[in-house]
């Protein structure tokens, strides 16, 4: 949110652009985005059996609900209209997400502004490989055979996007982001270069959010050199929060409780100590609550 | 500079033979004719002012057009006789028999783009060709002997004739004797002659709905055009896009449910059809992370129309029968194709899903639908793909089916006391003994 409010600096008005984001119930980023960048023109797209819930939960009534899969909204994508798309999904990246990037970019006009959320765990689809319940030696069994599957399948999916090889040690590893971030940025250019080959991913987010399902965030604008230069010249890109490679900006914030949250937020400075408050807390979760507590959840549902 | 004073010069000419060789090596015979019978359609193009394409994405009807091309052949002798408006002196002298178009820009949506066809299909059928052509005010004869003009320096070919004569319409007849064996081999193939007469069905299918006959060895050829699925809540999808100068019509959707042939990608140039049926990497199966054709998806049905004026814009290749995959014209329709088919596709994973009761309903939706021509898909304006598939719910009824031995139900009956009781009464009647006793 802080990059994009950034954004009009260099000329780019982001309350012009229509938003297009996947449903959830709670509607969030539909709200952040419409009270803080004050987009009016917005799409939902949810493809889930909650029709009903969907509907009653819309907070505003300009919102669009487009109960369909992406894949069927595409099409409808207008080339001249400016749009904030964020695919957010809730799953590893698959060639499906692939195709939805691809068939997405190919419609979205130069100026957009283009995020993809995935979990960046190394698990496949269907992942047949339930572990529960059993033996530690079916276990190891289990996990060796899932790791050859999800090498051999990985190497298939993402071997033409990928620089590096795909090896065992890298499925092996509880997340997987360095090789999904590569592989994204790989079918953006690639989807780019053949609609235009002067348009560029001009990158601005590359987050790896790491309490509960790891999840890699990717964004940026599409444009040309100029853009490029036009966003530098006015210093968006000298935001702390800017990522334009593939070290990303590791996200990492405590849970805790609104009681707490009031506490910190009331004496937070650089020099506040973990040994200084009157709860527990590790420095490495204070540091990062003095990083991110703007980004905090805002949101709270209430006991009536 | 030699030591006489003189400037060294390395000669460059091109080889006759060389040349001849390298043209028909890698080219099928029937893709020469297919050729020879571009030539024809483009004479009819140029005296009608034809543009099926057009009429096609416009979604008016072609005026009708009466021209006939015939082909004979045996395995001795070879010809294709046309009315289509025939060549001029000056075009002959001028342009036809150029190895190679010289110019960029081609006038009107013709078929013929590099000026290399006929004369790659003279050279690759025999040794002896005769070309007689006449409009309504001239005509004209040129005889080659492929032998002797090889060992000739000069390329030019000479007329025999070249004369006034007043007709009342124009055609063109091409006789070609002294047949290459290997040719005469395959004239004489019963495989050659149903792959020949499959090829021209549907290359041509455009110009033989406009009216232009295709005889071969006197049995006309029909246009083939396979339809698409529709009903009420069935709708093929269907996109036109302009791009530098070349029109690109995109239709997508399901094959009939009677129809088992196994479909693709049907891809046009200028009307004239480039790629039949395509499942493979050309229309983007399998690469990109798309899926690779599968048997599932044998009712996937996509045509795709480019039109151009510029002939070179277009993304097909020298034999037109393949396209130009780095064109960018072809790489950027390629991106709207497979945007425009994945929802279809999705619906032919939701048809065969792998728990079979799952797709219970698209089942009930695709059977209902009907053939309709992709002409008539080709009409309308833009529209989106719809499968209007009614959900199930807990009171959808769903059909349980499996075997087992013979004389387990022969049992079940004698316990019954109901020896003639059919399997289906004693499924239906085991289940609800289990879920009465169990369930409620």
């Amino acid at each position: 949110m802080e990059i994009l409010l950034r954004l009009p600096r260099a000329g780019f008005n982001i309350s012009e652009y229509s938003y297009v984001g996947f449903g959830s119930v709670a509607y969030v980023d539909f709200v952040m985005f419409h009270k803080y960048l004050f987009i009016e023109k917005m799409v939902c797209i949810e493809w889930g059996d909650i029709e009903k819930r969907m509907r009653f939960n819309k907070p505003f009534k300009f919102i669009k609900l487009k109960l369909k899969p992406f894949s069927q909204y595409i099409p409808s994508i207008r080339r001249r209209e400016r749009l904030l798309v964020w695919l957010d999904y809730d799953r590893p990246l698959d060639p499906e997400i692939l195709q939805d990037i691809d068939g997405s970019l190919s419609r979205l006009c130069p100026t957009s502004i283009f995020i993809v959320t995935v979990d960046a765990r190394p698990k496949l689809p269907e992942d047949e490989f339930d572990l529960q319940g059993q033996s530690s030696q079916q276990r190891e069994r289990a996990s060796q055979q899932r790791e050859r599957v999800t090498l051999q399948t990985y190497r298939s999916w993402f071997g033409p996007y990928s620089n590096s090889r795909i090896t065992k040690e890298l499925v092996a590893r509880a997340h997987v982001d360095p090789l999904f971030y590569e592989v994204i940025l790989e079918r953006i250019r690639q989807t780019l270069a053949r609609q235009n080959p002067s348009l560029r991913f001009i990158q601005l987010f590359n987050f790896f959010y790491r309490d509960g399902a790891p999840m890699l965030t990717v964004g940026g604008r599409i444009g040309t050199e100029r853009d490029d230069q036009a966003l530098e010249t006015r210093g968006i890109f000298e935001h702390r929060f800017v990522r334009r490679d593939s070290e990303s900006l590791q996200i990492s914030v405590p849970p805790l409780t609104i009681r707490e949250t009031q506490w910190l937020n009331h004496r937070l400075n650089p020099t506040l100590r973990a040994g200084n408050l009157t709860f527990e807390l590790e420095q490495t979760l204070l540091d990062n609550y003095r990083t991110f507590y703007r980004q905090y959840p805002t949101y709270l549902e209430a006991l009536l | 500079m030699n030591h006489n004073g003189q400037n060294l010069v390395a000669q460059a000419e091109p080889s006759k033979a060389f040349f001849i060789d390298m043209l028909t090596r890698d080219i099928r015979l029937s893709v020469c004719i297919l050729d020879l019978i571009d030539n024809s359609i483009d004479s009819l193009i140029a005296a009608s002012d034809l543009d099926v394409s057009q009429h096609l994405i416009a979604g008016t009807k072609a005026q009708s057009v009466k021209a006939q091309i015939a082909i004979s052949y045996t395995p001795s002798r070879f010809t294709i006789s046309d009315n289509c408006g025939g060549i001029s002196i000056s075009e002959a002298e001028k342009h036809i028999f150029l190895l190679g178009n010289p110019a960029e820009e081609t006038s009107g949506t013709r078929l013929g783009v590099y000026g290399i066809g006929m004369k790659r299909a003279f050279f690759k059928i025999g040794k002896s060709i005769s070309f007689m052509s006449h409009t309504k005010d001239e005509e004209f004869k040129i005889d080659i002997d492929v032998d002797s003009w090889k060992k000739k320096k000069e390329w030019p070919f000479p007329f025999t004739y070249g004369r006034p004569k007043k007709s009342t319409s124009g055609g063109t007849t091409i006789a070609i004797t002294d047949l290459h064996e290997v040719i005469g081999r395959q004239f004489a193939s019963t495989a050659f002659r149903t792959l020949l007469s499959e090829k021209v069905s549907r290359a041509y299918a455009l110009f033989l709905k406009a009216g232009a006959k295709i005889t071969i060895n006197g049995e006309e050829h029909h246009p083939e055009f396979p339809e698409l699925a529709e009903t009420l809540g069935l709708r093929a999808v269907r996109q036109l896009v302009k791009e530098d100068g070349v029109e690109v019509l995109v239709l997508a959707g399901l094959s009939p449910p009677t129809d088992k042939t196994p479909r693709g990608w049907y891809v046009f140039c200028n009307g004239r059809m480039v790629l039949d049926a395509d499942k493979t990497h050309r229309t983007g199966w399998n690469v990109d992370s798309h899926p690779t054709f599968h048997a599932k998806y044998n009712h996937f049905l996509g045509y795709v129309y480019f039109r151009s004026k510029h002939g070179h814009k277009l993304p097909w290749n020298t034999t037109k029968d393949d396209v130009d995959q780095e064109s960018p014209i072809y790489q950027r329709a390629l991106a709207e194709m497979w945007i425009l088919s994945r929802p279809v596709l999705n619906f032919l994973n939701d048809l065969y899903p792998d728990v079979k009761e799952e797709g219970e309903a698209e089942h009930v939706l695709f059977q209902s639908a009907k053939g309709v021509s992709p002409q008539s898909v080709a009409r309308r304006a833009n529209t989106a793909w719809k499968a209007n598939v009614k959900k199930q719910t807990d009171d959808t009824l769903l059909a349980i089916l499996y075997k087992r031995p013979k004389k387990q139900l022969e049992s079940i009956k004698e316990a019954l006391g109901r020896p003639r009781m059919s399997a289906s009464s004693i499924g239906q009647y085991t289940f609800d003994w289990f879920y009465d006793k169990n369930c409620k």
